[in-house]
């Protein structure tokens, strides 16, 4: 891309921004204050709380990687969705298939959605306006049905995604970590972007395509590279929720019955409006204690992607 | 002789209605290219069709004897170094008048030449087309006059060898005209071609090496403007008895 030479200008303008927030600082010092404080939280918080931050992060990460498509670039990506659970489902598989652990799984689900962004995207960035949005949408369904008719999913029943580690702390504080991670790295792209060329290209293709074509840009790259890096986080998202979702549930279901119920959360963002069902609890019917610890100690993973 | 841009036949249609029909042109390195004709006749059509953002429906548009058309796609047109703005000014409604300036710098150029220079190329611009003051306002703040040169800067950001114009004067007051009048004179002076689209034929007769005139998608003639000025099918389907009488009278010539 052509970004080395505006990089250098920006990076100019950037220390000079960066000055004057530093001269803003009661503001940099509540926000450090409050980086901080969430660092340090789960060594103060119970499992409650860390869970509860936990989804809020991982939503939070989602509406960053929406805002990307659908803010920056002006692409109503209603059907993102996709992308929670695509990732899920491809690190899940990656764990049983290929015996892969835990944070190599996570990137290889954002890199599958990439490459599902990139291969779909061709030709549903295509469309603009409300006709992409239909197509997002029917993306999702289409995708929820293939989902729940192959094999390798695990068709209806979903995926079991291998025990991380036994300890139950331990993995609150790990998928604490990770959602937080998340989404300080998906907030420092962001604001990455928006510092360099690539976020010039993509609010130029917001206001105006035809006009951003005339004037250079290649439309099809940038709001492709928009969608892919968007599908990237949400992708990332979707495995650091789901796999540690089930965990909790775990430790509430020894005490309560299994419930079918799901987990909803919705997170609304712009015009975007990504839902997803999280439902876990169904699979706990036949996974009884005379399973033994072991079995207890996995964590299941099921995703169904649904518009609501 | 070499020509800059040589159109072939050109035809476009939409559906049914064939805007543009079997034109050929030639425009010449450094000159300024006038394309008149009613509305209608397929003027802005022509000008998609040379920065690539309608197709062909026949012909060929060739750029420093290279096919272009069907060949290369709009961006790719527009970093050969043709740049353009539009009839309806289309700036970018949500970022500054330097932001827009800056996307014609960073994204229009072509490639392998001069790099680290975007800010001065963005200055320059805004500096020639005199809105450097208003670099951070947003664009719909600013009034048509104002809009018209944040297209121009955006379009001359790109250092275009070729400058396509249309109706850049339109709506524009008397004093106006001729700050922008002067303006196209000193682009041609440092050595871009232009293609100029206007109804005002003050403008055009002034600024114009060669005029085309195109009705109803055909090309009806294209000369110098003084013969163009006296071809009959001109002044019958375009310029009017009106205008031919007061210029030969000497009068004041302007609108048609
Ligand atoms: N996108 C389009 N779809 C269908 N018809 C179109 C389209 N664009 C232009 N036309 C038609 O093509 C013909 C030529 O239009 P064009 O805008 O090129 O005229 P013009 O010479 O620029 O006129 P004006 O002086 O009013 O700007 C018109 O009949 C117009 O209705
Ligand atoms: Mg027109």
């Amino acid at each position: 891309m052509r970004d080395l030479e505006f990089k250098q200008q920006e990076a100019a303008l950037a220390r000079n921004r960066l000055l004057a927030q530093t001269r803003n600082w009661p503001l940099m010092a509540v926000l450090v204050a409050i980086t901080l404080l969430l660092v340090a939280a789960p060594f103060a918080l119970g499992g409650y709380w860390m869970r509860v931050l936990t989804v809020v992060f991982i939503f939070a990460t989602m509406a960053e990687a929406v805002n990307i498509i659908a803010g920056y670039t002006g692409y109503p990506a209603l059907g993102n969705a996709v992308f929670f659970g695509t990732g899920a489902y491809v690190a899940a598989i990656a764990a049983n298939e290929l015996g892969v652990s835990l944070a190599p799984a996570i990137v290889l689900a954002g890199l599958g959605c990439v490459t599902y962004a990139v291969v779909l995207g061709l030709p549903i960035l295509r469309l603009s306006g409300r006709y992409f949005l239909m197509a997002t949408l029917g993306l999702m369904e289409i995708t929820r049905e293939v989902v729940l008719n192959l094999d390798i999913t695990g068709g209806a029943q979903g995926q079991i995604f291998p025990s991380v580690t036994s300890d139950p702390v331990l993995a609150n504080r790990l998928f604490y970590y990770l959602g937080f991670g998340l989404l300080l790295l998906t907030a420092l792209a962001t604001w990455w972007i928006q510092n360099h060329n690539i976020g010039l290209a993509l609010r130029a293709i917001k206001f105006d395509e035809e006009a951003a074509r005339a004037m250079g840009i290649n439309t099809t790259v940038y709001k492709t590279a928009a969608w892919a890096v968007s599908a990237f986080f949400t992708g990332m998202g979707g495995p650091s929720t789901g796999i540690s979702w089930p965990t909790s549930s775990q430790q509430r279901s020894t005490r309560s019955r299994p419930r079918c119920g799901c987990t909803s959360s919705t997170c609304s963002e712009e015009r975007a409006r990504c839902s997803v069902h999280c439902s876990a609890p169904a699979s706990w019917s036949f996974s009884p204690s005379s399973c033994g610890p072991a079995s207890q100690s996995s964590t299941i993973l099921f995703l169904v992607l649904s518009s609501c | 002789m070499e020509y800059l841009m040589q159109g072939f036949g050109v035809s476009i249609s939409f559906g049914g209605v064939q805007a543009v029909k079997d034109v050929d042109f030639e425009v010449r390195d450094g000159e300024i290219f006038g394309i008149i004709g009613p509305n209608g006749a397929g003027k802005t059509t022509l000008l998609n069709g040379i920065s690539g953002l309608v197709p062909l429906s026949g012909g060929e548009i060739h750029f420093r004897g290279k096919r272009i058309s069907g060949v290369k796609k709009p961006h790719q047109i527009t970093r050969l170094g043709i740049g353009r703005t539009f009839q309806v000014t289309r700036p970018f409604e949500g970022l500054t008048v330097r932001e827009n300036v800056a996307v014609g710098a960073v994204f229009g150029r072509p490639r392998g030449g001069r790099k680290a220079d975007v800010h001065e190329v963005v200055e320059a611009a805004m500096r020639f087309v005199g809105n450097a003051d208003k670099r951070d306002a947003l664009v719909p703040d600013l009034p048509v006059a104002q809009r018209k040169r944040v297209e121009l800067a955006r379009a001359l950001a790109i250092e275009p060898k070729l400058l396509l114009l249309d109706e850049v004067m339109a709506g524009l007051n008397q004093k106006e005209i001729e700050v922008v009048m002067d303006m196209v004179r000193r682009i041609r002076e440092r050595g871009t071609t232009v293609i100029l689209i206007e109804h005002i034929m003050k403008v055009v007769m002034g600024l114009c090496d060669r005029i085309m005139v195109l009705n109803y998608g055909e090309r009806l003639c294209c000369d110098e403007p003084d013969v163009v000025c006296r071809n009959d099918d001109v002044i019958c389907a375009y310029l009017g008895q009106r205008f031919t009488q007061k210029r030969r009278n000497g009068g004041a010539t302007s609108g048609a």
